[in-house]
């Protein structure tokens, strides 16, 4: 009888210890905090979650509890628009969890939205050094190298991101195609297009991206085409003008000529019109024709204003040197 | 409800065009007429030329402003260079690609370049009262540029460099290639002056931090500079350090007149970098494709401003449909 008595006194305090020790009961209670967070996280009600946060935190969880309850309580400040407390959060949870790619894919991501691209790169590499395949980082890589010029490199993330996603995100195909039209990589951005126009083969972004190929290779006659294309698919003002524009680089002043005075008939000010009639006007040597024209794209961007200053300070000078002679 | 997600999900099936409707008229009507500068050749456009300052390490960053102005298809016709500048520029109108470029700076890490400048000791000059021959720049140069000559350059290139007895500004534009980017690049003071069709040579950047004036004496109607400007306001480390940031200051005090001769001007933010600073080639380079970068859009706005009207002149004659 002894023997068990002190057999079950030595076990009874045990868990009490254990309790004194690595504070069951309050992991306990943590552990239910976190489900309630993460219940509240899954039903996208940030506000309770990040209300539960605290009294999550009080109970001093452990490592990995907290590792989980940063990921919702720093995705929860983005959501609720605390991108400063959410990039603290992200930074702390780096630090603590290096392994970790959520916190470094997020912040990175952030970074991106935020203007910093610079920032991102390092964290996105850090992702993928960890997980090749994260999407987003990929995505996000590539899209901070091409915010910042590194087109050669925005190209290998773009190609993995697409490869990821089957080339059945739009979004990133087209992005993707842009970045490859800033590059001048004339087959990429066509393969791109192919595989753009099977997705939906009923939007206008593609035949303007196959247009776009063919005018950078100085190929207008294919460019009209296609941009005709694109204007059966989404007609608009800026399409037809882009046409107007192939039209007169391709050297047929006149039908860039009709092309332009269909949108002036629209409206009279449009500079953009006004612009393509006057210089294809000036080409054709027609010069006193155009000067109206050119002043009337005078009023258009800041751009379109100084081409049209330069034709019509050339103008001047050419009168100017002809009353010399 | 229902309603309202299919407006949503109808709305985000057009987004595809909402990336290229954010352009302005100003960008359709950039990005069509630079299609047809492009892909024109002098005389149907103007010539352009590109000007690559001297900097040291820093002008590494010209290696970057290369690489963004190859992304616009930006037409270079002839180039000019000093010091760093003329070792760029030379590899460049010989026909290096700009990948090549970019691992010739890691090569100049390898090849310890710095080593040339920052081993020298102040003692060691003294005692022996003799200049210190660049060895390892000068193996860079001979194994790269070695046995070509600028008649025989894919690009037609000047570059510059002084001549110590006279204080001449010397143009080369003819002759044997490696040996004049060494004279352009040759620190004085320091390292020997190379001896050269009667003159004793030292680098450009002395008199002509920037070669516009050349660029324009080669042919080019329009130039664009690339300067690897003064950045670091880091306290010389020894006497050598303070010569060549001293030669590095009047140098960019030089290119500010000269700037205005430009038809535009480049100037990477180089961060702390100095003159020796071979070590971080890259890092310069990379300020220098960011800086290209943000800017070229103004370039190629710049540049078609003045050749609108040339390229007006040439429509009239490019018919490739039926109808004029």
């Amino acid at each position: 009888m002894k023997f068990a008595f002190i057999i079950l006194l030595l076990l009874f305090p045990a868990p009490r210890a254990s309790a004194f020790l690595f504070g069951g009961a309050r992991e306990e209670r943590a552990a239910i905090k976190l489900a309630e967070m993460r219940l509240a996280f899954e039903a996208g009600d940030c506000l309770s979650a990040l209300e539960i946060s605290s009294a999550f935190i009080m109970e001093k969880p452990s490592a990995a509890m907290r590792e989980e309850a940063y990921g919702y309580m720093g995705r929860c400040y983005e959501t609720s628009g605390s991108t400063d407390k959410a990039i603290n959060m992200y930074k702390l949870a780096i630090g603590l969890y290096p392994e970790n790619v959520l916190f470094a894919s997020r912040l990175a991501l952030i970074y991106n939205k935020a203007g910093f691209p610079e920032k991102a790169v390092p964290l996105f590499l850090k992702v993928l050094s960890i997980k090749t395949d994260e999407l987003d980082a990929n995505l996000g890589l590539a899209r901070a190298y091409a915010a910042l010029g590194f087109l050669s490199r925005a190209k290998d993330f773009y190609s993995r991101a697409v490869v990821l996603q089957d080339f059945r995100q739009s979004s990133s195909l087209e992005e993707y195609a842009l970045c490859m039209l800033r590059k001048r990589d004339w087959p990429e951005a066509i393969f791109i297009a192919g595989k753009g126009a099977a997705l939906q083969p009923k939007s206008a972004f593609w035949p303007q991206v196959g247009a776009r190929v063919s005018a950078g290779q100085g190929k207008y006659f294919k460019a009209a085409l296609a941009i005709e294309e694109a204007v059966k698919l989404g007609p608009s003002r800026r399409l037809r003008l882009e046409r107007a524009l192939y039209l007169l680089l391709d050297g047929r002043l006149r039908l860039a000529i009709e092309a332009a005075d269909r949108e002036l008939a629209e409206d009279g000010s449009d500079a953009l019109a006004s612009i393509v009639k006057a210089i294809a006007l000036h080409s054709l040597g027609r010069k006193e024709d155009a000067a109206p024209y050119f002043a009337k794209a005078a009023g258009g961007g800041p751009f379109t204003a100084k081409i049209a200053g330069a034709f019509l300070a050339d103008n001047r000078a050419e009168a100017e040197d002809s009353c010399k002679k | 409800m229902r309603f309202l997600i299919k407006i949503l999900i109808l709305a985000l099936s057009v987004m595809p065009a909402s990336l290229l409707a954010q352009e302005t008229d100003d960008d359709v009507l950039r990005d069509a007429l630079w299609t047809r500068l492009a892909s024109s050749k002098p005389p149907n456009r103007p010539s352009v030329g590109l000007a690559l300052s001297g900097g040291g390490a820093r002008g590494f960053a010209h290696t970057g402003v290369l690489e963004a102005l190859e992304y616009a298809g930006f037409p270079v016709d002839y180039v000019s260079g000093t010091s760093i500048g003329a070792v760029i520029g030379a590899l460049y109108a010989s026909g290096s690609t700009v990948p090549e470029l970019w691992k010739f700076g890691r090569d100049a890490r390898e090849l310890k370049l710095a080593k040339d400048f920052k081993s020298i000791k102040l003692l060691g000059l003294l005692m022996t009262d003799r200049l210190i021959t660049p060895t390892y720049t000068n193996r860079f140069i001979e194994e790269r540029l070695g046995g070509l000559t600028f008649e025989n350059l894919k690009k037609p290139f000047a570059c510059s460099a002084m001549d110590l007895r006279t204080g001449e500004k010397i143009v080369f534009t003819e002759g044997p290639l490696a040996i004049a980017v060494r004279a352009s690049s040759n620190l004085p003071g320091i390292f020997p002056p190379v001896h050269y069709r009667h003159r004793y040579l030292v680098d450009g950047g002395v008199v002509d931090f920037i070669p516009i004036e050349e660029a324009k004496q080669l042919g080019a109607d329009w130039v664009l500079a690339s300067v690897a400007r003064t950045a670091s306001r880091r306290q010389p480390e020894n006497v050598l350090m303070s010569l060549l940031q001293v030669i590095d200051i009047r140098g960019s005090l030089l290119a500010l007149s000269a700037e205005k001769e430009a038809g535009f001007v480049i100037k990477p933010e180089v961060g702390d970098l100095t003159v020796a600073d071979f070590e971080r080639c890259e890092e310069a380079g990379e300020a220098g494709l960011l800086e290209a970068t943000r800017r070229l859009d103004s370039a190629r706005e710049s540049l078609l401003i003045y050749s609108a009207p040339r390229l007006a002149e040439s429509l009239a004659g490019a018919a490739t449909g039926l109808k004029k």
